[in-house]
């Protein structure tokens, strides 16, 4: 282990000099080089951290280290993502996007060679973050699978998630991109669904995508996404299909967020603003897409009075689509845990979550009454959902956030937990005492 | 005057058991008093907060807004003494309070060898909150580098459940752990050699030590810190901190100062009331007069404190119940692996019940079935690294069904996560073969 120590040592030195050498050379094969080779660093370091240990997932230390327990690291580290998300959002040329047709500069030249190669023109600041976002879901679901490999539930489900968001989120839109060069744009990411993507229903969009048959392709899909698809599959197996397997908001929770999912607000209280911000987002891009479609369908830029663009798509777009989804989403990990957005303002995951209450065969079976009360499976929620108080009641647990990680059914040291998909009768029972489960059972 | 409240002392699963059954079919008072904590706590989960899965507010198993919401008051405060006449008890700190009824849930408390220099620091067991305290004082901190360890080596003596507990905390600090097992392998008491294996290649895994057939029979100190231990085969060890986890006995103090009949625990009949009027005891400090079939008549299980906590609830609001607690069910893990049981599995077979056995390759997963030699009848289970469907089981060992059929049917008993490769089918096999074909009818 001491070898392979000194060797990803040696690796992340080098790709830190190969990107001092592109910076000061030019030479384009450099950053896609020193990204390779800083990847390869990581999954040693990922092996010679969880290889010696035996299967298992543990949390040793989790709440004694600075970085995991909201301390001065998980502080800095938490300023710094903000800062990052800040500028991405409202001062790219901060990270040296192009201003009046000069050449990118900065971080963001350092995706242009990437950019050029894949979709034929310069970076674009969404194209550096999609990488660089993409880059660590890879490696983050890399370490992962070292982690939880143990269990087999999230190895299949990070390979997925990493499927998806190369695929899917990435080099199937990027590549699409270079085919239809000086088309008008649209979005290319099949999952990336309404509500959660907010300007499906936009002007521009739905002209765009209507200029070609590959757009019509992508408005028919992304239609029978929200109506059809999410539904039933949400019926079949709960909102986890998508949550915890598919999206990419859950996809980098799930992996670069991993050492961060027990921060998250817990209690009676965290629940109900829960309730209440979630369901309100929900409403919010209901309306802000019926006064969208209304000017598209009437060809007005007004409604009551009030201009569509700055009195709602505008404000969505700033403080749910950037400060909430994105600044506070992400930044925010390491003292709020990974799934603020996803709690808390996802109109997805409030739609999803309105079927996976009322009508889905998904629940987590409570074993009988072997709980112990312990409190892993709370802790480790990254929904903040109370597991406990379910699990020590012989009760089973039926939520809408849930998200279907399967962490809490992991972590339970006496087997308690148990994901599935079953019929509807008898999936939400009341509470019980252990006297009285006994007396049914026993 | 108001009616006097109903006071528990002891705020362990099974005062809080008692205490929100109470609530939930009466508006009577409620007083719980203990001395440990101020909130309730997950005694199992002791462990987790030394290792820093979880802080310590993680394992109260309410948040603190519940006491109020259904109106228990809580006291902390030791009680010193009971007067079963005067119905009274008196506080370390508070004033007397009086009581209609009372449940004593005052729990266990770790045993002892009964050695010199048992007392010195270094010497800890595991119970309270209190010895998890003296534990974190005497480690170093976690990720402390190994030059700086306060303590390099540790032994701990005990065999069983906790025991190994503390192996696996203290190997979280990188302390070198020695184990010394009274019996020839692991929870001799209640599994048998197959069984061991299995927790043994967790230890061997983790670097545990282990010293089977031994025990301590000095130990080592001087100028009043530990040194080391000496076992009764001679062999001397040294080592700074010494767990002494060989198993725990009901805490009777209070009853039986106060005239409570106890013996080992505190005697109650099957309604949990003592020898004294309007006192009763629940969980780990009772005694049953008689047991139940196939029960003993100390269980110091949580299952039993908490089920034993809601059936004295129904006694104090009005309805009378005796306590049944069923079928046997009981859990644990050691390091990674996870073990459950259902029914009655003993160690050994007899001529009451016989064993079958399965494990696999890698020692990780493994069965124990018991059934009757004469009926074939299903008894119970042990399983390891297997999670079992508790439904499933307990509904199999009521209807006693024939052990071919429940080989049959094993897979309704699975209730590991989904897409864990299903040992089911290969268990099954092996399990049948060792069936003796020509079986007494
Ligand atoms: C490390 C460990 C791990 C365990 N793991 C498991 C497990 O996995 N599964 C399982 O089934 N069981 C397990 N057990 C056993 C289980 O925890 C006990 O059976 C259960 O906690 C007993 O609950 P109780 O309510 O009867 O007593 P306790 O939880 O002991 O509560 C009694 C309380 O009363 C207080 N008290 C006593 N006297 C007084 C007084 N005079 N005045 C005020 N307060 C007083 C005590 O300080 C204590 O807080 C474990 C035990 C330990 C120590
Ligand atoms: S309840 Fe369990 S499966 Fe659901 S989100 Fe929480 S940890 Fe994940
Ligand atoms: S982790 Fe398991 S035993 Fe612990 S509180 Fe949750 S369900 Fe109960």
């Amino acid at each position: 282990m001491k070898t392979i120590r000194l060797v990803y040592i040696v690796l992340y030195i080098l790709s830190g000099a190969l990107t001092g050498l592109f910076y000061a050379t030019d030479e384009s094969y450099l950053p896609l080089t020193a990204l390779l080779i800083a990847a390869i660093a990581f999954v040693l370091q990922a092996y010679a951290d969880y290889a010696p240990q035996p299967a298992g997932i543990v949390h040793h230390g989790v709440f004694f280290k600075s970085i995991s327990n909201r301390g001065i690291l998980g502080w800095l580290l938490g300023a710094l993502l903000t800062g990052i998300y800040v500028a991405l959002y409202w001062f790219p040329e901060v990270l040296g996007k192009s201003i009046d047709g000069a050449p990118n500069k900065g971080f963001i030249h350092f995706f242009d060679s990437i950019s050029t190669a894949l979709n034929g023109h310069a970076a674009s600041e969404w194209f550096a973050y999609g990488t660089l976002y993409t880059y660590l879901i890879g490696l983050f679901g890399i370490r992962f699978m070292w982690k939880y490999r143990a269990h087999p539930y999230h190895l299949r489900r990070t390979q997925v998630i990493l499927a998806s968001q190369f695929v899917l989120a990435y080099f199937i839109p990027e590549i699409l991109e270079s085919f239809s060069q000086g088309q008008a744009y649209f979005d290319k990411d099949l999952k990336n669904v309404w509500p959660l993507n907010y300007d499906f229903f936009y002007s521009w969009h739905l002209d765009n995508m209507q200029t070609s048959s590959m757009g019509m392709f992508f408005f028919v899909f992304g239609l029978a996404m929200f109506l059809i698809v999410t539904p039933i599959l949400t019926y079949k197996w709960g909102k986890r299909w998508y949550c915890s397997w598919v999206c990419g908001c859950g996809g980098l929770a799930e992996t670069t967020g991993d050492n961060f999912r027990q921060n998250g607000p817990k209690g009676l209280v965290a629940w109900k603003i829960e309730r209440w911000s979630i369901h309100i987002v929900l409403v919010l891009v209901s309306i802000m897409t019926a006064a969208t479609l209304y000017g598209y369908f009437t060809g007005t830029d007004q409604l009551f009075g009030l201009s569509i663009y700055s009195h709602f798509q505008k404000p969505y777009g700033f403080v749910i689509g950037a400060l909430f989804s994105g600044i506070a989403g992400v930044g925010f990990y390491p003292l709020l845990g990974t799934r603020i957005w996803c709690r808390f303002g996802c109109p997805m995951a409030a739609y999803m979550g309105i079927i996976q209450r009322f009508k889905s065969r998904f629940r987590i079976t409570t074993n009988g009454g072997q709980c112990i009360s312990c409190g892993n499976c709370t802790t480790y929620c990254e929904m903040g959902i109370d597991v406990r108080a379910y699990a020590q009641k012989q009760q089973n647990i039926v939520r809408a956030s849930c998200v279907g990680c399967g962490v809490c059914a992991s972590v339970c040291p006496r087997g308690v937990l148990k994901l599935e998909n079953g019929p509807l009768e008898q999936r939400i029972n009341e509470p019980q005492s252990l006297v009285d489960y006994i007396k049914t059972k026993g | 005057m108001a009616q006097a409240p109903i006071l528990i002392i002891g705020n362990g699963i099974s005062g809080i058991s008692a205490a929100r059954e109470i609530r939930k079919r009466s508006d009577q008072r409620i007083i719980v008093i203990s001395d440990e904590t101020p909130y309730m706590i997950s005694r199992p989960a002791l462990m987790y907060v030394y290792m820093g899965h979880m802080k310590a507010e993680h394992i109260e198993p309410y948040e603190r807004s519940f006491w109020d919401k259904n109106n228990i008051t809580l006291i902390h405060d030791r009680v010193l003494s009971l007067d079963t006449a005067m119905r009274q008890v008196t506080l370390s700190k508070g004033d007397p309070l009086t009581y209609d009824r009372l449940v004593l849930a005052t729990g266990s408390k770790s045993r002892r060898l009964g050695l010199d220099h048992e007392d010195v620091e270094g010497v800890v067991s595991l119970y309270h909150w209190h010895d998890l305290q003296k534990i974190e004082r005497l480690s170093h901190a976690f990720g402390t580098p190994a030059a700086q360890h306060k303590i390099t080596s540790a032994v701990i003596t005990g065999g069983g459940l906790i025991g190994v507990e503390l192996a696996e905390m203290l190997h979280t600090r990188g302390i070198q752990v020695t184990m010394i097992v009274r019996d020839s392998h692991f929870w001799g008491s209640v599994v048998d050699a197959h069984e061991g294996r299995l927790i043994q290649k967790q230890l061997d895994n983790h670097h545990i030590r282990t010293i089977y057939s031994s025990s301590v029979s000095r130990i080592i100190a001087q100028q009043g810190k530990l040194d080391g231990v000496v076992l009764n085969t001679g062999e001397e060890l040294s080592c700074q901190m010494l767990g002494v986890t060989i198993g725990v006995e009901p805490n009777t103090a209070l009853a039986a100062a106060s005239g409570i009949e106890c013996q080992r625990g505190v005697l109650v009949d099957s309604y949990l009331q003592t020898s004294a009027q309007h006192v009763y005891a629940i969980g780990d400090c009772a005694q049953l007069r008689a047991a139940s079939e196939g029960r003993k008549t100390i269980e110091a299980v949580w299952y039993a404190g908490k089920m034993m906590g809601e059936t004295v609830a129904l006694t104090l609001t009005g309805n009378a119940a005796a306590y049944h607690p069923g079928i046997w069910f009981n859990s644990a893990k050691f390091f990674h692996l996870e073990y459950q049981t259902y029914g009655n599995v003993w160690p050994q077979s007899g001529s009451d019940q016989v064993h079958l056995h399965w494990s696999n390759n890698t020692q990780t997963k493994g069965i124990k079935l018991a059934y009757h030699p004469n009926t074939m009848a299903f008894l119970g289970i042990n399983a390891w690294g297997l999670r079992i469907r508790q439904d499933k089981a307990f509904e199999a060992i009521r209807q006693g069904i024939h052990i071919q059929q429940l080989l049959d049917q094993l897979e309704l008993f699975n209730f590991d996560a989904e897409f864990t490769p299903s040992a089911y089918g290969q268990m099954a096999e092996s399990l049948r073969n060792q069936i003796p074909t020509s079986t007494p009818a």
